[in-house]
């Protein structure tokens, strides 16, 4: 029986699965395709797996897991000669698969339920936050399950939303309002755990004169998107575009996570074919999208480096997340950035823009491809001789974090941090 | 590496497998894994029954065992990137993906040899070698993805050929799993491994003789500078001249690719480098080796290509623009594929100076088909590939694209090339094969696959087509219509049981079968020397009687080089090939059989065979060529031969000194090369060798040949760093005279022993010459000697550390026997005419 696709995604997947030749030249740099040597766990396997699913060679039942262990990363693309996007077909028969085998429920409740509603997601962050306090989250990693084990490592330290805010308040940061031009939205993991990001971020935007407001909207869409649930996406989504919607003036949609930035781009896709009003804003919201640090870059933030002292970065390097290399774009403009961190001697890593394996919820659905993958991450941050490892993607740096406690005397940190504190050590008295 | 994928038992047959073998093995069953494995990257489709990715050589032997004794195929798979259908399992069975074994197991730079596992991606091993200043010579376009076992199993190619050869000049070793389970350790060190070069045999087998899990491989140095030159044309034939002119004028470009309109046209619209798009075609030059001489090159490479109409020359300033003149040439496939995703790849090979000519007769072919098609080419080996663009796979399309396919490979085997350069016949040309090898060759190629793989289980279908095995002409018909002369004498001998050994003077025959039986030489210099020299391909032909010497003087004259006949020795070319000459330039330029294109054979039994061809790279058949370099005559009688040659040196220097001078200089305790293994990497001499009379002073004589600024830049640095002087031209002859005075030695009556010292042990080997009285002649570069040892004198002495090959009167074991030897002389020999009396059974 042949598998059908859900119709707003099948013709732009056919299109794309049309392309493949059997080439092989994916095999060039897929990151589970270099932890397994399996011919499924590489772009062309998959894409001759969907292949037979569509054409009824396969049941569905008999997909394996190849299709869920694709981290769309498109790492194989630069290699890919007539230029296929996996990730394309990849949500396509995700889709597919949700509609005639079904969805967990835990997964929907989490992708629906939690990441687009900020209020929920506060207080998960909360609750969460107590929970590592006295220690309960270790309980979690005695489970026999691995994946928990790996969500207990790769979590970050929770903090109440409500205490970052009340910090906010009191360096008066990210006061906008609505009638900003500038607006951040900080992206699930940021809101939840890494609160030096959103402070380092709204004091180099006040350092620079930019008036920004925080974005009252939680998920972009991309785990729903990732997943196969296209309505779920639009779900986040909506939530995004009605914040904006409060927001006339805006000329600026940035985030210190490029994965959101890049899903935020791919609007217009998703609200293809949805009444056109929706359609509209999507495509308008589309232009106003740019990494936070690609757009510091080119609001002075480089110059503003370069006639900064102190700081005592040393040797450091940058991985460059998958969204940023083979989305998004920008890595030029970050390189700028790290070239101009005074105290700082930037070095290239070998293989900087391969896949760390965090991949979103990769790194807790398939722990042993993603500890596989983050092994040969660290082997080349070592090679660099760094004690600095920066990235851009909340995702990417939680798995670099817990990658670097292999590596002594190394540590890794959203590159806002790093040129935060460049920044502020210069103004030490 | 330890698995995180799990087997996936599906059958009773995947279960019983997955318990013979380890833990780290991995066994798929289930219907995916099935589809997964059902292609390559030729797009033909069939399921397999079962997919194994063994993690070592035992559990690779254990499936191939198993295999056996259920009878079902085995198809070996690297990354599963060949384009001709070689690994697609069309007759069901085990597929065997090598990939995991990817290990890098040693690399020693001093004997330039790397032992890797057949999984290890061709790049990957590149970019371990790069820092060192190695590298591995073959580097297909794939090799970003193709493994080193695939490289050999098809005998790879790559844009290098001209310059250095094809896989099989570079594979020194292998560990192969035969199609019973045994394992086999294969190696012939260039003919210092006793028996035959059962390894040349396996490189091209494209997996259907044996599978492989380690493979030795050959380091060639770095060159110390390369420079690259983009010329755009507004004919091609005037880009055909231009590479005619070039190579005549005595420059060797390591690379010469050119591409035509369409190609162009299309890596335009991906990457807009600024390529004008009316130019008919675009040749990227690129000449390596040392510094000093290299812009003189690309001055000359400027000129003699405005001369022959090209519109335009750019040559790059720095790295940074070479990287950019590549990255068309590299982005060509993937724009065509952009712009049609659906192609098909050819891979037709022709002599050099008919490439032009033949890239217009594809166009034309093409054109009559309503098929669009690009041309990329290896405009140095004379290997094309016409990308047809054909669209969309239906059959009535690709009914025409087969009709064009078919005639364009005629077209090219009339022209006296070959229907597959480097991608293998495999599946895809398996039904052209006749037009590029003759009824006895493939009747012969046929009997090696029987004597293999009797069963038919090595990846059937493939490499070879299935005809009846051509039973071995019977032992009791004298002579048959249409046979030569020759021929008939074989078959007259085998009639009578006789032994035959193949000779012209003879000069080396005492060696391999013992005291001379004068009537059973089959003399071969009753057919008259005959030199054919094809300049403008750079190729001659000549009868196996013709005198080295003769061969060696007319080269010269017409300047031309061949360098392993610089070795002194009076006898016939056939003979350096059978006895694998010993030559100076060996480590260096390669052995005699780096530089084969082409023989032709009678077999045991009389069958006249074709091997190999004109052209630099042939992989239509199995590569029974290079078996014949060392095989001592017991594969049959050479009648004629066709070599390579390269444009003969501007400057030709030899630098030489006393051996103790230089060992005082040098300083290692071990290794006579000592300090200097860098200055001859930068330096490239042709040879560097010490050698000693009977009871004389030894003398290390070092070879530079080349440009004469090169030859003058590099004698400079010898002189600098080492006692080596300049040698008048008188000098140079006499002592390179002396290379051979150990076979003047045992023709004499006395013996020769082949030696070869273990890595950096050359001093060792130089004390244990020096303890004999007779002549010897070492390469310090391969550690690798010979010399002359009195009949009665020590028996084959071993010395630790060293490996004695002993060729001595009487025995005729001299050359020793190898795992597969048996197997591959019944094949070409089956009525042991060729054995001879003190070689019978083994």
């Amino acid at each position: 029986m042949k598998m059908p696709l859900p119709e707003q995604v099948r013709v732009e997947a056919l299109a794309e699965l049309a392309k493949c030749n059997k080439c092989g030249f994916c095999l060039t740099n897929c990151p589970t395709y270099n932890v397994t040597g399996v011919e499924w766990e590489v772009a062309r396997g998959r894409l001759a797996l969907a292949r037979a699913a569509l054409d009824g060679e396969l049941q569905a039942a008999d997909l394996p897991d190849a299709i869920w262990s694709c981290i769309l990363c498109r790492n194989c693309l630069p290699h890919c000669p007539p230029g296929v996007k996996m990730d394309r077909v990849m949500v396509a028969v995700r889709a597919a698969l949700g509609e005639q085998l079904g969805v967990s429920p835990l997964r929907r409740a989490i992708i629906r339920g939690l990441l687009p509603r900020r209020g929920r997601l506060a207080a998960a962050a909360t609750v969460g936050s107590l929970g590592q306090g006295l220690g309960l989250d270790r309980l979690l990693a005695l489970w026999p399950d691995r994946r928990l084990r790996t969500a207990q490592r790769y979590a970050p330290r929770l903090t109440s939303p409500a205490s970052v805010r009340r910090r906010i308040r009191a360096e008066g940061l990210y006061e906008g309002g609505q009638d900003a031009e500038v607006a951040v939205l900080l992206g699930c993991a940021t809101e939840m755990g890494l609160p030096r990001v959103t402070l380092a971020l709204g004091y180099l935007l006040r350092e620079l004169g930019i008036t920004a407001t925080l974005l009252d909207a939680a998920c972009c869409g991309l785990p729903a998107y990732g997943s196969g649930d296209l309505d779920g996406a639009r779900l986040a989504a909506r939530g995004v575009l009605h914040a904006v919607g409060g927001m006339p003036r805006l000329k600026a949609l940035i985030t210190p996570c490029v994965s959101c930035a890049s899903y935020l781009e791919e609007y217009p896709q998703l609200f293809a074919g949805q009444p056109e009003a929706e359609a509209e804003r999507a495509a308008a919201l589309a232009e106003l999208i740019k990494p936070a640090s690609v757009f510091l870059a080119g609001a002075g933030l480089v110059e503003m480096l370069g006639r900064s002292e102190g700081g005592s970065l040393g040797r450091h390097t940058f991985h460059d997340p998958c969204h940023l290399a083979h989305y998004v774009g920008g890595k030029e403009q970050v390189r700028e950035v790290l070239r101009a961190l005074p105290g700082g001697e930037y070095v290239e890593m070998p293989g900087a823009d391969s896949c760390c394996g965090a991949g979103g919820s990769f790194v807790i659905t398939h722990p042993g491809h993603s500890d596989a993958v983050l092994e040969r991450k660290v082997a080349s941050i070592a090679a660099t001789g760094a004690e600095v490892v920066t990235t851009a993607c909340p995702g990417c740096l939680l798995q670099l974090k817990r990658g670097v406690q292999d590596l002594p005397g190394v540590r890794a940190q959203h590159l806002l941090e790093v040129a935060w504190d460049a920044l502020s050590a210069g103004r030490k008295p | 590496m330890p698995s995180i994928i799990k087997s996936n038992l599906t059958s009773p047959l995947a279960k019983e497998l997955a318990r013979l073998l380890g833990p780290d093995s991995v066994v798929l069953s289930g219907p995916a894994d099935k589809v997964a494995y059902s292609y390559d990257a030729a797009g033909v489709r069939a399921l397999p029954e079962l997919v194994v990715l063994p993690a070592d050589t035992t559990d690779t032997a254990a499936v191939v065992r198993w295999a056996a004794r259920r009878g079902l195929p085995v198809v070996a798979r690297g990354a599963g990137t060949n384009l001709s259908g070689g690994t697609v399992p069309v007759a069901g069975g085990v597929v065997v993906e090598l990939s995991r074994l990817d290990r890098i197991i040693a690399v020693d730079t001093r004997s330039r040899r790397a032992t890797v596992g057949p999984g290890l991606t061709n790049l990957a091993l590149q970019n371990h070698l790069a820092p060192l200043r190695y590298n591995f010579a073959p580097d297909p376009a794939s090799q970003k993805v193709s493994t080193i076992g695939g490289n050999v199993g098809e005998n790879a190619g790559g844009p290098h050929c001209l310059k250095y050869g094809v896989t099989v000049d570079h594979i020194l070793g292998l560990t192969a799993v035969l199609s019973d389970g045994q394992i086999v350790q294969l190696g012939h060190g260039d003919g210092l491994e006793p028996g035959l070069n059962a390894v040349s045999a396996m490189s091209g087998s494209e997996g259907t003789l044996a599978l492989f899990t380690e493979v030795v491989v050959r380091l060639e140095t770095a060159p110390p500078a390369v420079q690259t030159l983009l010329v755009l044309y507004d004919q091609l034939e005037d880009a055909g001249r231009s590479v005619s002119e070039i190579i005549a004028r005595r420059i060797l470009p390591a690379t010469l690719e050119l591409m035509d309109r369409t190609t162009l046209q299309s890596i335009e619209e991906s990457l807009q480098l600024g390529y004008p798009t009316d130019v008919e075609g675009a040749l990227l030059i690129e000449v390596d080796g040392l510094a000093p001489g290299l812009s003189r090159q690309v001055a000359l490479i400027e000129q003699i290509c405005l001369t022959n109409g090209a519109r335009s020359v750019a040559a790059a300033k720095d790295e940074r623009e070479r990287g950019r003149l590549w990255q068309g040439r590299r982005a060509a496939f993937g724009a065509l594929a952009r712009r049609s995703p659906i192609y098909s790849v050819q891979d037709a090979t022709v002599p050099r100076n008919k490439l032009v000519e033949m890239m217009r007769i594809v166009q034309e072919v093409c054109a009559g088909h309503d098929l669009p098609v690009a041309i990329v080419a290896h405009a140095g080996d004379g290997n094309l590939h016409p990308i047809i663009l054909y669209g969309e796979a239906t059959p009535e399309r690709l009914a025409v694209v087969h009709d064009a396919n078919q005639e364009i490979l005629r077209r090219a085997a009339d022209m006296g090339g070959t229907i597959s350069g480097e991608h293998g016949v495999g599946l895809e040309k398996l039904e052209f094969l006749s037009l590029a090898v003759d009824r006895p060759t493939l009747g012969l190629m046929h009997r090696v696959k029987n004597a293999f793989d009797p069963d038919e289980r090595l990846n059937p279908g493939k490499a070879i087509p299935a005809i009846p095995v051509l039973a071995p002409a019977p032992a009791d018909v004298t002579a048959q219509t249409g046979m030569t002369p020759l021929a008939a004498k074989v078959a007259a001998a085998a009639a009578a049981g006789d032994y035959l050994l193949p000779g012209a003077a003879g000069t080396r025959s005492a060696w391999s079968q013992g005291p001379r039986v004068e009537s059973a030489i089959l003399r071969l210099a009753a057919s008259p020397e005959r030199i054919e020299l094809d300049t403008e391909n750079l190729t001659v032909t000549v009868s196996a009687s013709t005198s080295s010497e003769r061969l060696r003087e007319a080269l010269a004259v017409d300047g031309f080089w061949l360098p392993p006949l610089d070795h002194g020795w009076h006898g016939s070319v056939g003979g350096d090939v059978a006895t694998n000459q010993f030559a100076p330039t060996a480590a260096t330029l390669g052995p005699i059989a780096r530089w084969l294109l082409g023989a032709r054979l009678v077999t045991g039994d009389g069958l006249e065979v074709r091997l190999g061809g004109q052209t630099m790279k042939n992989v239509a058949g199995y590569n029974l060529l290079h078996l014949l370099a060392g095989s001592f005559g017991r594969l049959g009688a050479i009648t004629e031969l066709t070599l390579r040659l390269w444009p003969r040196p501007e400057a030709d220097l030899t630098l030489g000194c006393r051996l103790d001078e230089w060992l005082a200089a040098g300083g290692s305790k071990t290794d006579a090369l000592g300090p200097w293994e860098e200055l001859v990497g930068l330096t490239r001499p042709a040879a560097l060798a010490a050698i000693s009379q009977r009871d004389g002073d030894a003398q290390v004589l070092l070879r530079l040949a080349g440009l004469d600024e090169d030859v003058a830049w590099a004698a400079e640095q010898w002189h600098q760093a080492t006692p080596l002087r300049a040698l008048s031209a008188t000098q140079q002859a006499e002592r390179w005279g002396r290379w051979s005075e150990p076979l003047v030695e045992a023709a004499k009556g006395g013996c020769l022993e082949r030696l070869q010292a273990r890595p950096a042990r050359s001093v060792q080997l130089l004390s244990y010459l020096a303890q004999g009285s007779g002549a010897w002649a070492t390469c310090l570069i391969s550690e690798s000697a010979w010399r002359g040892v009195d009949a009665d004198g020590d028996q084959g002495a071993q010395a630790e550390g060293l490996t004695v090959l002993d060729y001595r009167r009487g025995k005729g074991a001299g050359m020793g026997h190898g795992p597969l030897d048996e197997r591959l002389r019944v094949a070409f020999d089956p009525h042991r005419v060729f054995a001879g009396p003190g070689g019978a059974a083994r």
